[in-house]
């Protein structure tokens, strides 16, 4: 194939990619409040003076990092004019979407590099101008799988850390492996992966799995020069995010020294609801029911070379199986390891194929076509639905109806954690869970809570009426007297 | 490292012939970013330079009549402004609070400053001018235990022109706090509390009484 072509269809694979994001940011709910409280109400709260503040932010448990980094686009925004919380979540929305295509970079280089790995021989092809990169086969399916793999592209849109974690530690592989191949020390490549190595892990802690392999390749294919650079340059971002914590909290490190106290020493997070430790496998085998089998055969024939993707994610499960609050955020990164590990075997298989007959030449591109193809439509057809279920997509629209009505001066609810914010409600309004004795105070003009409330009997008695419903839920307004 | 090199490993995929350096053009790419990074960096002084004040004004029900009157309950459309506030999922302790005259309150319908507050104050503001005669705070002691009253505070008149007659008040120790102010042309007062050792403020009342 000519190199304009093959960089033609990775174009295409790209505006795929865009699409579907696009389309996530228009219609994916919400995935769980920790995308508005940990790292989007604390700027909101900064900028404006209304916000709800957890625990974690009274007691220094998170970093300023990710708030701060949206507080500043936030703040631009603002100024120019955009004061919609609801429509600044969006932008941020489609600003994650965007960042998130450097997964189908990822996918590209990573799975060109490991379908070059899988030669033993060196496979001498003429360098000419015209020739696409070596391993472009498997380049062209990681990109595709990124790309398109349905719970990446849902995933790609939320503010999470997880996310930004994982677009710094995919990336930081890739060119972790690019280093291990090559032997030389390229500035440019060995900083950026430093860079990306530090921050991926400063962000998720717990992704340190990726660091570890990705230190493992270089060990493994003796680039010690290499590693030592990586470590030094690592170690940037991670002392500006420890003098980060110096200015906000004000102490060195101490908002990841708490965190990894309570979450993974004192084990914390159970509280919030615990798991069987097979809860992540079941997970996956819930998501791709057919596919994780092609996904795992795949990567089990290419671990000689995909070992440091496979090692990584698989290292990631059985690390977080450890802990008992299991949620399917924290595991996401999973997915992009093994979809380029996979990428990369069927990228080999049809670089070999190259070399063949016509007619196997044509079954490995059709096999290879089918085997993306149903992960793709495996993860489609199950890829709906969250594990957090209290956000619903009823519950979700009644917010964003709220949010809308100019009148609104106080609001009672079902829940508080399921609630999009101040900045979701984009209203400075005191906002309570219902009980029966806040109904008499004349500051909660709304009450929204599942249409099988007891609360909403109590609250027409004393002049509230439905003014709005979706799903399972309703929307009460208190009626008030004509005046002059 | 060489395909030829002794050195390298079984496992060693030998691919430098086969494998060409991808072109980019990296000049782009590095003024995208760096353009980014400055709009980046202007948003994040902004961010910083933001006073993250609390402000909520309700809307009018009424108009005010010329007696005596609180002329900051709610339904006369008052401005609320606040340096901050406690607000966990749990317990929210809004500012609007402090208007809603409610005489026997939830313990959660209370005006609470943040712990990271160290310099609590509140403001309210009216829609027009008016002539104030005294403020009355009601404190956390109306619902809670007394000794999480504010004991040092100021208030001080705001007129239009700026601020106004002022009142210290160094020892309060009452619940209801009663404070006459006189002060003409007055448009809202302001309230600076001194919190007591690590307590936060709770305020459950103000009311502000004038014509």
């Amino acid at each position: 194939m000519k190199r304009r072509t093959v960089y033609l269809i990775l174009g295409a694979i790209f505006v795929v990619g865009s699409i579907l994001r696009a389309i996530a940011v228009g219609i994916e709910p919400p995935h769980h409040p920790d995308e508005y409280f940990q790292y989007l109400e604390p700027a909101w709260l900064r900028l404006t003076g209304s916000g709800v503040e957890t625990w974690e932010w009274r007691d220094g448990v998170r970093s300023w990092f990710l708030p701060g980094y949206h507080g500043a686009w936030m703040a631009i925004l603002m100024r120019l004019g955009v004061r919609n919380g609801r429509t600044i979540i969006t932008i941020l929305h489609a600003h994650w979407a965007l960042v998130s295509l450097v997964l189908v970079w990822a996918g590209w280089r990573g799975g060109a590099l490991l379908a070059r790995w899988h030669e033993r021989k060196a496979v001498p092809i003429p360098v000419d101008e015209s020739s696409p990169p070596a391993g472009w086969q498997g380049g062209l399916v990681g990109a595709g799988l990124c790309a398109s793999f349905p719970l990446l592209v849902r995933f790609s849109v939320h503010t999470f850390s997880e996310l930004a974690s994982i677009l710094c530690l995919v990336c930081a592989l890739v060119l972790a492996g690019e280093l291990a191949e090559r032997g030389e020390v390229r500035r440019g490549k060995l900083v950026g992966l430093g860079l990306l190595l530090g921050l991926g892990v400063s962000l998720r802690i717990q992704h340190a799995t990726v660091l570890l392999f990705a230190a493992l390749w270089l060990l493994w294919t003796r680039r010690f020069r290499i590693l030592l650079w990586t470590c030094l340059v690592a170690l940037l971002p991670v002392m500006l995010l420890g003098l980060l914590d110096r200015l906000t909290w004000g102490e060195f490190f101490v908002s990841y020294i708490r965190y990894v106290k309570f979450n993974l020493i004192e084990g914390g997070a159970a509280g919030f609801g615990t798991s069987p430790s097979t809860w992540y496998w079941e997970q996956f085998l819930h998501r791709l029911p057919i596919g994780l089998f092609v996904l795992g055969g795949l990567c089990l024939f290419g671990l000689r070379a995909n070992w440091p993707f496979v090692g990584a994610a698989v290292g990631l499960a059985l690390l977080l199986s450890t802990q008992g609050h299991k949620e399917e955020r924290f595991v996401m990164l999973f997915w992009p390891l093994v979809l380029i590990a996979a990428a990369g075997t069927v990228g080999s298989w049809l670089r070999a194929a190259q070399r063949w007959w016509t007619w196997s030449r044509r079954s490995i591109w059709a096999g290879a076509a089918a085997a993306v193809l149903l992960v793709t439509i495996d993860g489609a057809v199950h890829c709906g639905g969250n594990d957090y279920v209290g956000l619903s997509a009823g519950r979700s629209e009644a917010h964003a109806w709220v949010s809308r009505q100019p009148d609104i001066t106080g609001l009672l609810y079902d829940h508080p954690f399921n609630v999009p914010g101040y900045m979701g409600f984009s209203h400075s309004f005191p906002q309570v869970e219902a009980r029966p004795p806040l109904l008499a105070n004349p500051v909660f003009s709304h009450i929204l809570v599942p249409s099988d409330s007891g609360i909403i009997d109590q609250a027409k008695r004393v002049g509230f009426e439905q003014v709005y419903s979706a799903g399972d839920f309703v929307v009460l307004r208190r009626s008030w007297p004509k005046h002059d | 490292m060489n395909s030829s090199s002794v050195r390298d490993p079984w496992y060693w995929a030998l691919v430098l012939d086969s494998a060409q350096p991808l072109r980019r053009s990296p000049r782009v790419w590095i003024l995208v970013l760096t353009s980014l990074a400055c709009v980046w960096l202007c948003g994040l002084v902004l961010f910083l330079a933001s006073p993250g004040t609390f402000e909520m004004t309700l809307p009018r029900r009424r108009q005010p009549t010329r007696e005596l009157q609180n002329l900051s309950r709610w339904d006369l459309g008052p401005t609320v402004r606040a340096s901050s506030y406690y607000a966990d999922w749990i317990n929210h302790h809004h500012p609007a609070f402090i208007v809603d005259d409610k005489a026997s309150p939830d313990l959660v319908e209370k005006w609470a400053s943040a712990q990271r507050d160290e310099h609590p104050w509140i403001e309210l503001l009216w829609r027009e001018n008016h002539t104030l005669e005294r403020v009355e705070i009601r404190h956390a002691g109306v619902a809670e235990g007394a000794d999480l009253n504010a004991r040092r505070y100021r208030i001080v008149c705001l007129r239009s022109s700026g601020p106004g007659p002022a009142l210290d008040v160094d020892s309060n120790s009452e619940s209801i706090a009663r404070h006459d102010l006189h002060c003409e042309d007055a448009r809202g007062v302001r309230i600076e509390f001194e919190r007591h050792g690590k307590d936060i403020v709770r305020v459950f009342e103000v009311e502000t009484w004038g014509r």
